[in-house]
């Protein structure tokens, strides 16, 4: 019979002794050794001095930083720390002996180590290193903030940065949505919309495709004038949507504040604004009038102000209704129920340009900040989890940069459509003759 | 002279072959004083054991330190006529075997039976491996890196075409090929010794200063060079390749490469077009480039397939200067692979007017036959340069094609600096230089 063992209410575990710290704001500009395997010969510098610095001796063995060659391909890999802005090897060390200090940089208080390696395990880049002669565990610390693998490496494959020069494009981008806000909702009244064409008309290609179904007739000036939208879609992606709709702007400044639930299941599928635009024009054609236009938030903002500064409830009130999606995610309106969007989706298929995320310079699980910012939410975690760059599916992205703005080591990028899909992507022919991808 | 005792672990290995045995002795601080080390050291020890069928494989006192190009491993054996060839093998195997404890290895007496060596910081190990046996070189390493296995850091192995014991069996270092033309891969396959596995995981002191020195030698050599300066091509364009061969290299060049700690990556990764008349070129296979010489030598037989068979050679483990005698252009994979292994005669490539043959064949054969008039310091003759590295634990294909102006000087720094220690250090490397290259 087997006896349970009692163990006494008062004693203390490891998180009581030692508590986590609380996690700190991070640095705007997180340090961290950016490696270009284009770029690294495989020549052991940076593990040779690394050694050096950790245990006075050329140990390679004892080197924070451990280079991968192969002999088969052409590509070397570093392994080395990320200094994770939420580090599994800190959360899964059972005696908190890893510390992520104000600067950003993820160290092991050596006192309180006991070599047990777990860090090992949890780190998804296995960067802290165990010596195989004593055990020890070796984890990159930046040499205090001046890394002298970097400093040894004949190619420069290993950068250190502080981040790039954050922000520049969201300074451009809030005050043309705010110039497009009031140019089409203030002054320009009703210019973009099917309903009513002023002196200057920039007619919504859904609305136009809706007039051309309920009359029956092929109006070229309007088909002409939507195609504008259409052409610039075409060259520059849904800029339309990220920089100018008017709806898209109120949805980003109400998204900033009003905290997210969720979205129920039915309503998060992103083909629903395709069969919007497919109802919309059947719709019209049955009916004889535009019957999404009568809902449109786009349209309805841009009539609810009146001339002479007459706001019109009604309109206002579609607009408010549609706004609240804005508690379900960021921007549910574009991604999932916009059929102004989906025709502008169908444009950007065919786009000149693209968003690619480069793999090489790419941190992905340790940082995923392109994620985080990406209002569309196009940007797959579960790749970056995997250590994949993710695609970017530019149906989906409004172009908005925000990805571009905010990727600290400079990965996201704007490419034309035949440019390589993913910077760092190789080809290798193995030694069976086939031929295999890697990132 | 017990300051270079920094420089050394201190201990010789022996394995006997024939009883199966192996073990351990100091390394006498006199033989390392009055050879300082390489080639010089492995001449001392082929003497000691000349009644045994000796093979030493040995290190240099700058071998795995912080100077340029410290990769280098001497691997001599007596030939046939009774004298001592000295082939350097280059990648990171002399880095290796100094960071298993061992400065010189002696491989005496003969195996019955296929066997593979085995040596990490801790253990020595001979294991049969007669599963090896009629692998070629990359399904040797792929073996060797099976999941679950422990990946050795560096290996040198024998090919298929070793078994019969040819003369023109070369032995490969990695999957690279090697730089021996002499009969090396001959004289493993008579020990049935078919493969060197090293995985070093110990440490070395060296000197204090070294890691500035190195950083500072590093870049006064790298800024000699532009950044995208090719070496492959440039040691082929002072080996005075014809141009249509540095051509072909430069279509197939994919990525250059580096041994040990050095600044300059002269190693290329190329991906050749296979010839048109070989069956199975439905893809470039890739091919790692360290024997320029071979290369030269294929080129003159077959011109542009000249990678193509280089990378039969290598798979075999053949000597393409004495495959080139066999090859033909336009000869299909299969006729080439025959052809190769069996070639009509021996061949060793001729040395230029400017060396002198004996010296040329003494060293391996396969070192590029450069000479730079600019070289200084009076050691400005080939046997000279080649000498010097192979003492020091330098590479040669370094000091002779890339950094013609690094001189003896600047290298012995990296040993000490103290001018009656410098003064007692050139006067024993003159005289050791001077015994190689006249014995």
């Amino acid at each position: 019979m087997q006896e349970s063992v009692h163990l006494p209410e008062e004693s203390l575990g490891i998180d009581e002794v030692r508590p986590l710290a609380r996690r700190r704001r991070l640095p705007r500009r997180p340090p961290v050794i950016v490696f270009d395997p284009s770029r690294c010969t495989g020549c052991s510098a940076c593990e040779m001095v690394c050694s050096t610095r950790n245990t006075a001796a050329v140990a390679l063995a004892a080197a924070s930083i451990k280079v991968l060659r192969t002999d088969e391909n052409a590509m070397n890999f570093a392994i080395l720390c990320l200094h994770c802005r939420e580090p599994l090897c800190m959360e899964a060390c059972p005696v908190h002996a890893i510390e992520k200090d104000p600067e950003g940089i993820v160290r092991i208080n050596e006192r309180f180590c006991v070599e047990c390696g777990i860090c090992t395990l949890a780190c998804p880049e296995a960067a802290p290193l165990v010596e195989p002669e004593t055990g020890h565990i070796h984890k990159c610390d930046l040499c205090d903030g001046d890394p002298l693998c970097v400093q040894h490496c004949p190619e420069g494959a290993l950068r250190f940065v502080r981040g790039k020069a954050l922000g520049w494009i969201r300074f451009l981008r809030w005050p043309v949505q705010l110039l497009s806000f009031m140019l089409l909702v203030m002054i320009l009244i009703g210019t973009f919309c099917a309903f009513t064409a002023g002196v200057v008309s920039l007619p919504c290609p859904t609305g136009t495709l809706q007039n051309i179904a309920a009359s029956g007739t092929l109006v070229w000036v309007g088909l002409g004038a939507a195609l504008v939208l259409i052409a610039l879609t075409v060259l520059l992606g849904r800029v339309f949507c990220g920089w100018v709709c008017p709806f898209g702007f109120v949805l980003d400044l109400v998204g900033a504040v009003v905290p997210k639930f969720g979205l129920p299941r039915f309503i998060r599928g992103r083909m629903i604004k395709y069969g919007v635009l497919a109802g919309s024009v059947c719709g019209a054609a049955g009916l004889g009038f535009q019957p999404f236009c009568t809902v449109c938030p786009i349209g309805s903002l841009c009539r609810s102000y009146g001339p002479g500064g007459v706001i019109k409830g009604a309109n206002l009130a579609i607009v408010s209704a549609l706004t609240s999606l804005e508690l379900g995610e960021r921007r549910s309106w574009c991604r999932y129920l916009c059929p102004v969007g989906a025709v502008l989706a169908l444009a950007a298929k065919l786009g000149l340009i693209k968003i690619v995320i480069g793999a090489s310079k790419c941190k992905k699980f340790s940082c995923m900040q392109c994620a985080e910012v990406c209002p569309m939410g196009i940007i797959d975690r579960d790749s970056l989890r995997e250590g994949i760059s993710p695609r970017i599916p530019m149906a989906e992205c409004i172009m908005c940069l925000r990805c571009v703005d905010r990727c600290p080591y400079g990965a996201a990028k704007v490419r034309f459509r035949w440019q390589k899909t993913v910077p760092g992507e190789v080809t290798l022919w193995t030694g069976s003759g086939d031929s295999i991808t890697v990132q | 002279m017990d300051w270079i005792r920094r420089f050394y672990n201190g201990t010789i290995a022996h394995v006997d072959l024939t009883r199966g045995s192996t073990h351990l002795s100091e390394l006498p601080i006199g033989l390392v004083a009055e050879a300082l080390g390489g080639a010089a050291v492995n001449a001392a020890l082929l003497g000691r054991y000349r009644e045994e069928d000796p093979l030493v494989l040995g290190t240099g006192p700058l071998t795995g330190s912080f100077a340029p190009a410290s990769c280098l491993m001497v691997a001599s054996f007596l030939g046939q006529d009774g004298a001592a060839h000295h082939v350097p093998c280059l990648l990171d195997s002399g880095p290796q075997l100094k960071f298993c404890g061992i400065d010189f290895l002696v491989i005496t007496g003969h195996a019955p039976a296929s066997l593979a060596l085995h040596l990490t910081r801790s253990h020595m190990t001979l294991a049969p491996a007669a599963d090896c046996d009629g692998l070629t070189l990359p399904q040797v390493a792929a073996r060797l890196m099976r999941p679950g296995d422990t990946c050795p850091e560096a290996f040198l192995a024998t090919g298929p075409a070793a078994i019969s014991g040819a003369r023109h069996a070369t032995l490969s270092t990695g999957t690279w090929g090697g730089l021996d033309k002499v009969g090396l891969g001959a004289a493993f396959s008579r020990k049935n010794l078919k493969l060197l596995t090293l995985t070093g995981s110990g440490r070395l002191a060296f000197g204090e200063d070294n890691p500035a020195l190195g950083l500072e030698t590093a870049r006064k050599v790298r800024a000699l060079y532009g950044r995208r300066t090719r070496f492959g091509e440039l040691v082929l364009e002072r080996m005075g390749a014809p141009e249509s061969l540095r051509r072909t290299l430069h279509k197939a060049h994919r990525k250059a490469y580096a041994c040990y700690h050095c600044p300059l990556p002269c190693r290329s990764y190329v991906a050749p077009r296979p010839p048109r008349g070989a069956d199975g070129g439905r893809s470039r296979q890739g091919l790692g480039l360290l024997d320029y010489e071979g290369l030269s030598a294929l080129e003159a037989a077959c011109g542009e397939e000249a990678l193509f068979f280089l990378g039969e050679c290598q798979r075999l483990g053949v000597d393409p200067v004495g495959a080139a005698t066999a090859l033909r252009p336009g000869m299909s994979r299969e006729k080439a692979r025959a052809a190769i292994l069996s070639p009509p005669e021996t061949a060793s490539r001729e040395a230029r007017p400017a060396i002198f043959s004996g010296v040329y064949a003494r060293f391996g054969g396969g070192i590029p036959q450069i000479m730079h008039q600019e070289a200084r310091d009076g050691l400005d003759m080939w046997e000279q340069r080649v000498a010097l590295a192979m003492v020091l634990g330098v590479c040669p294909v370094f000091m002779l094609c890339l950094a013609p102006h690094l001189g003896h000087k600047e290298l012995l720094r990296f040993i000490t600096t103290d001018d009656e220690h410098l003064a007692r250090l050139h006067a024993v490397l003159s005289s050791q230089m001077g015994a190689l290259i006249r014995p």
